[in-house]
């Protein structure tokens, strides 16, 4: 049988003066129809540019140079761009990664609906009011008949990515491309759209593209595997193989490189004295009345919050979008004033000391940032960067120098970076830069609010390795703040749950891990994409390991 | 630097406009050597018509040499133009980075004075402060600095909301750096890209408002600058039409090569254009 979509030696160039001559190079891919394949790579492997590729929606300054593109026996590739729209929307349908941003705000999401309708086939009005509710119904969206009429912000996230593939399935196609569908969502929202996924390509065969970096996600939905690595495709074939015996080195290092969900073999459970100690914090972010329409309610952003870190100790506070985990953060780190509650640090309470003697303690508690591109001024060098805050606390520039030396060396950077700037770094070393500028100052506790969540699998797993050996080296305290319960699973001695302000649950990791006490832990948990592979995974690797025992 | 000059030689209009203020100012810097003496000396038979020999923008009712006077004017216009706009940067700039970095009640209060200061239409006001204090170049840019550094710190203001929630000014908060430090080291040098534009416009239109002034005689009566030329020359406009005419050519070459190199700044700044290399 021919495939559905036949994509062979594809090669898409990039602009001159680029890292590499080709985005995509001479890559081969097929999808059979009702057949799902995920593309996975990590950030320009040119797993977008594929997708792109099959839409017809390069931008000018890649051309396809080589190879072609044949979908349901119909070459696409040179299409013209007038023949090409008769082929996006009724044969193949696209969803993409941030739906708020793809959707019309000032629009009825029935109305882009029907736009989406309008724009293929004849249909009458009737015809296409009835197409929509059953679309809407399809979707498995509340209320079918009366949430056409709502806008795009009265949606959440989950909801808004059912209406896109609302609007990507309304003509039929027989192929959806999904661009990281599910990236942005919370991991329980995600479960459903996985889920809503693999119903709909069984009820109407359809044949999924989907693009991806994360190795759960492909473990849940996966009929076929393409690993895409610097334009190429490094390995291809099926899902259960790939996954589970990968023959390439690339892969195999990123399938290695996702942290499992089982905690580290020798938790550190000191019973040392408390570093840091939260009581009862609470924060509210009221709501503003505005000119017209009624005021917005308040927001309990962190709701009584106890919480404790203990020398040497890394609490993991875990929580979806939402759930307060920044806020709290942000308090404990002086960026934010609690409303009430208070932050003891070796049992100082740090509500009661002026502005200024907050900003002399400011040294202990010191903090890495999410985003590698912003935590880094783009206008001093490194030195600059590092020294900065020691020089001004007092230390001399000398000594603030020879500590940055050694600081850079600890954290896997050459010396020589000192004098340059933000921009000459990746996304990994900016964070390794960002954890050498907290480090300097001695502190007692790290707060790490979600450091590795910009990273690719690989970097992230250098980075937390990173911070683990630090920690065992310095027997650092930390609070780490991420929404992925896999990592922390790896880095952490203690787990707290959150949700909307409050904290849920905490305990031992493994404790938690093994025997959730709340409904919502227990919700999240199963939200973990690519568990029954996880669990696979490690029951092969203890099956290796036994008999290398024996030996 | 090379990048800067690079794409201003690859736009020709930012070039020109370059090359024109540039002029501008060199003429202004060696107007001494080019016509030694006072532009008020009385030197030629009076009405001489442009292109006269000698006289290459003629001369006026008293026989005074308009060359002479253009050339002496641009000096005054322009010090008091840049004059006052380093005056309102640095205002606005305080006010602006002040009332975004703090927030609450400081911000509120100066943004109320600021939209204050706005309500009042900028040339009238710059008028009744002229006229209110003694017409003296000193006051021409009191005047106009008053008037213009409402905008300059709005967008100030703008720039520091969204940089002080960027991470790295976070980071030198966490790291317990002082505010001032803060400011303007991690800050305001990062706002200096949409600063350095808008400078660029409100020297346009400092000239503007000082030529309005002296126009209408409120200015320094002991000083030529073109705006008083204009004004002087508007009573005999039907007999010798260059004497307004030409130095109102000299504003409009003037203020359009500042525009010229605002659009040429802001395109070269854009950090669409900057930041596509961080993000690729």
């Amino acid at each position: 049988m021919t495939p559905l979509l036949d994509i062979r030696d594809l090669s898409v160039a990039l602009p001159r003066g680029s890292d590499r001559r080709y985005a995509v190079e001479n890559a081969v891919l097929t999808i059979a129809r009702g057949e799902t394949v995920c593309v996975v790579g990590e950030s320009g492997s040119g797993k977008s540019v594929l997708a792109q590729a099959t839409m017809g929606l390069l931008p000018e300054t890649l051309p396809i140079t080589g190879g072609t593109i044949t979908f349901d026996g119909q070459r696409l590739s040179g299409l013209s761009e007038s023949r090409y729209r008769q082929i996006r929307g009724p044969q193949i349908g696209m969803i993409f990664q941030e739906p708020m941003t793809s959707l019309n705000p000032v629009l009825t999401i029935g109305a882009q609906i029907d736009g989406a309708l309008t724009a293929h086939g004849s249909r009458s009005r009737a015809e296409r009011g009835a197409r929509r509710r059953e679309l809407l119904e399809l979707m498995r969206l509340p209320n079918p008949s009366q949430i056409g009429d709502r806008y795009v912000h009265e949606l959440s996230g989950g909801q808004r990515q059912r209406v896109m593939i609302a609007m990507a399935l309304a003509n039929n196609p027989k192929l959806l491309i999904a661009d990281e569908p599910t990236t942005a969502l919370d991991v329980t929202t995600q479960k459903e759209i996985l889920r809503l996924l693999a119903t709909l390509r069984k009820e109407l065969n359809l044949a999924v593209l989907f693009i991806t970096h994360d190795f759960g996600v492909v473990a849940e939905i996966a009929d076929r595997v393409v690993v895409m690595s610097k334009g190429h495709v490094v390995e291809q074939g099926d899902a259960g193989k790939i996954l589970h015996s990968p023959r390439d080195p690339y892969t195999r290092r990123l399938i290695d490189a996702v942290p499992r969900l089982a905690p580290p073999i020798a938790a550190v459970r000191s019973n040392s004295d408390t570093v840091l100690e939260i009581k009862g914090l609470t924060k509210t972010y009221k709501g503003r009345s505005s000119l017209f329409g009624a005021r917005r309610a308040d927001v309990k952003a962190v709701d009584d919050v106890e919480l404790s870190v203990a020398r040497g100790e890394v609490v993991a506070v875990v929580g979806e979008s939402g759930s307060g985990k920044s806020t709290l953060a942000q308090i404990v780190s002086g960026l934010l004033k609690a409303d009430d509650g208070s932050v003891w640090l070796h049992g100082q309470d740090l509500a009661q000391v002026s502005r200024r003697q907050r900003r002399r303690l400011a040294p202990h508690i010191q903090m890495v940032f999410q985003d590698p591109f912003s935590s880094l001024n783009p206008r001093h060098d490194i030195e600059r960067i590092i020294t900065e805050a020691p020089i001004a606390h007092g230390v001399s520039a000398a000594k603030a120098r020879s500590d940055m030396q050694r600081l850079l060396k600890l954290v896997g950077l050459d010396t020589n970076a000192a004098k340059r700037y933000p921009h000459a770094f990746s996304g990994g070393q900016r964070q390794r830069i960002g954890l050498a500028r907290a480090l300097i100052l001695k502190p007692d506790l790290l707060i790490a609010d979600e450091p590795v969540s910009a990273l690719d699998v690989s970097v992230q797993q250098q980075v937390l390795e990173l911070l683990a050996d630090i920690r065992r080296e310095l027997g650092l305290s930390i609070l780490f703040i991420t929404h992925d319960l896999r990592v922390a699973a790896t880095v952490a001695d203690r787990i707290a749950v959150m949700r909307q302000g409050r904290i849920v649950e905490q305990g031992s990791t493994a404790g938690l891990l093994r025997a959730p006490a709340s409904d919502y832990t227990k919700a999240l948990l199963d939200a973990v994409p690519g568990l029954q592979w996880e669990q696979n995974r490690s029951e092969l690797a203890t099956a290796e390991r036994q008999p290398s025992k024996v030996n | 630097m090379i990048g800067f000059l690079r794409s201003f030689a690859s736009r020709p209009s930012t070039l020109i406009g370059l090359l024109v203020f540039l002029s501008v100012v060199v003429i202004a810097l060696i107007a001494d050597w080019l016509y030694p003496g006072s532009p008020f000396r009385m030197v030629a038979r009076p009405n001489l018509p442009p292109l006269s020999t000698g006289y290459l923008m003629g001369t006026d009712m008293l026989g005074r040499d308009l060359t002479a006077a253009l050339v002496h004017g641009s000096r005054v216009t322009l010090s008091i133009a840049i004059l006052a706009t380093l005056l309102t940067v640095a205002i606005g700039t305080i006010i602006g980075a002040i009332s975004g970095y703090y927030g609450a009640i400081v911000d509120d209060t100066a943004m109320r004075v600021t939209e204050f200061f706005q309500a009042i239409p900028s040339f009238l006001f710059a008028i009744v402060l002229v006229a209110v204090v003694s017409p003296s170049r000193l006051s021409i840019v009191l005047a106009i600095a008053i008037v213009s550094w409402p905008s300059v710190a709005r967008l100030v203001r703008a720039e520091v909301l969204t940089l002080r929630t960027r991470d790295f000014v976070r980071a030198a908060r966490v790291g317990g750096l002082s505010d001032m430090r803060i400011l303007f080291s991690h800050i305001l040098p990062n706002a200096m890209s949409p600063l350095l534009v808008s400078a660029s416009v409100v020297m346009a239109t400092a000239i503007l408002i000082e030529s309005g002034i002296s126009f209408l005689g409120l200015g320094d009566r002991n000083a030529v600058s073109w705006g008083y030329l204009i004004g002087t020359g508007r009573t005999a406009v039907r007999i010798n039409w260059w004497l307004s005419a030409l130095p109102g050519f000299a504003i409009f070459l003037t203020v359009w090569s500042l525009n010229l190199v605002g659009d040429g700044l802001s395109t070269w700044l854009d950090p669409r254009k900057t930041e596509t290399g961080r993000h690729p």
